[in-house]
């Protein structure tokens, strides 16, 4: 009898705490765009990012020590062969060339940082969340840096400046970046020849291209392929002529009354490390 | 008790925080195999419903916050998932190679009927898996390869893991 009592109270139990975490995830979900649930977010995304970032430095470190065993073991049969002093050259000659292309890319960073009419913060980016239902960025500066919630982030990359998406997360010391290629980021965009209006959506995936809607068909004769695509500037979410992408395919549907045109954008986030985040009401103070 | 669950959550923190800051940067990863779902139906299966289940929702809860995903998205994926694999808790052997392969297998359907099941309440927020895609398959054939492995080198630490003490005879 009282096992039988016993079993029964056990699967209830767990029953009942299944509910009960249900609803509150439930709950969560539900309301996961409201003010204090968005707060609660914000303070966890605060305390497990910084965790996430040490973890990110730990890793760095991790690597950096094997990387110094690795060399220590060259250096020691370098030491001990006559031929391995070539080597010993050649490898500084590598390092040296490494450390020059790493010098002027992060002269590029700052000359266009610098560049900038708008006040900007460079930032790096430490972790990226690669599912295809919401992809994401995170970067190691937050609000003790001066970045707060929607503010635009670019890059250069290659010689080109472009549009990276804008913050949509803001912890303490790192901020989450909603990329143009995730599914919910809407970008009002303009082709940059014929300057009509249209919208930059993106399809979830970094290897997907960007989509762009409303541009009317009777644009289609004055459109090619590689056409720039820019920002529009208006609502003063994103600053006015910052490039998108270029355009990839036009296609034409009869029942739609404006074009399908898909969109490969100037960025590589595959090799993206370093971005922009713009503050557009602040004037840049390092421009000379 | 209170060591297993330490133990656990401790593991279970290591896994995301692994997951989402270094596996996440290797861009020759076309997708990151769901090592922490192995663990928490590793978990599930070695201590049972409530614990699976409990360990599912705080993970959930930790993920959650680290991803761009709704808040509760991962949390009830991850409760349903730590729930359903304690149902067979004591009634699966679920050591050797094909088994962890084939739980795992059947778990990545499970999640990806989660997600669909949710996006269908949500569609504003969550986009359902595409069952046909490169993405999904690289995920399955990820997630079941390092199953064993994962689950050979959890066994070793059944020890601190376990909560109910039958199970380490």
């Amino acid at each position: 009898m009282i096992k039988k009592i016993k079993f029964k109270l056990n699967i209830k139990l767990s029953e009942g705490i299944l509910a009960i975490f249900l609803i509150i995830s439930g709950f969560f979900l539900s309301f996961s765009s409201g003010g204090f649930v968005l707060n609660f977010k914000n303070i966890g995304f605060s305390i497990f990012s910084t965790l996430e970032m040490q973890f990110h430095n730990i890793g760095k470190g991790i690597q950096g020590t094997f990387n110094a065993v690795r060399e220590l073991s060259d250096l020691r049969e370098e030491h001990n062969k006559l031929l391995a002093k070539l080597e010993k050259y050649e490898q500084m000659q590598r390092s040296n060339a490494e450390i020059r292309k790493e010098n002027e890319r992060l002269k590029q960073q700052l000359d266009f940082s610098q560049s900038l009419e708008e006040m900007n913060y460079p930032a790096l980016i430490i972790a990226r969340d690669l599912n295809e239902t919401n992809p994401m960025i995170t970067i190691n500066k937050g609000s003790s840096s001066g970045i707060k919630k929607n503010m635009p982030v670019i890059a250069f990359q290659n010689g080109n400046s472009g549009l990276v998406g804008k913050i949509v997360e803001v912890g303490k010391y790192t901020s989450m970046v909603l990329p143009i290629y995730n599914s919910n980021c809407a970008v009002s965009a303009r082709m940059q020849n014929i300057r009509d209006l249209g919208l930059a959506t993106g399809q979830g995936s970094i290897e997907k291209s960007i989509n762009l809607h409303y541009i009317r068909k009777r644009a289609l004769p004055d459109l090619n392929v590689g056409d720039l695509v820019v920002t529009s500037g208006e609502n003063y979410n994103y600053m006015r002529d910052v490039v998108i992408g270029s355009i990839s395919k036009i296609s034409i549907t009869e029942y739609n009354s404006s074009l399908n045109i898909e969109v490969m954008p100037v960025i590589d986030f595959q090799k993206l490390e370093n971005v922009v985040v713009v503050n557009m009401r602040e004037i840049n103070n390092t421009k000379e | 008790m209170r060591k297993s669950i330490l133990c656990s959550s401790i593991l279970l923190l290591t896994i995301i925080m692994l997951e989402k800051s270094i596996l996440s940067n290797i861009s020759i990863l076309l997708v990151v195999p769901d090592l922490l779902m192995i663990c928490l139906i590793y978990l599930g299966l070695l201590n049972g419903k409530i614990y699976g289940e409990s360990f599912g929702f705080f993970s959930g809860m930790i993920e959650d916050f680290l991803s761009g995903v709704p808040f509760g998205f991962s949390m009830m994926i991850r409760t349903i998932l730590g729930y359903s694999s304690g149902l067979f808790h004591k009634n699966l052997n679920f050591r050797g190679i094909l088994m962890p392969c084939l739980i795992v297998f059947i778990g990545t359907i499970t999640k990806c009927f989660i997600i669909w099941l949710i996006s269908f309440f949500f569609p504003n927020f969550v986009a359902a898996y595409n069952l046909f895609s490169f993405r999904f398959l690289f995920e399955i054939m990820g997630n079941c390869l390092l199953a064993p492995i994962m689950f050979k080198v959890l066994s070793f630490f059944d020890r601190f893991l376990s909560i109910t003490k039958e199970e380490l005879i």
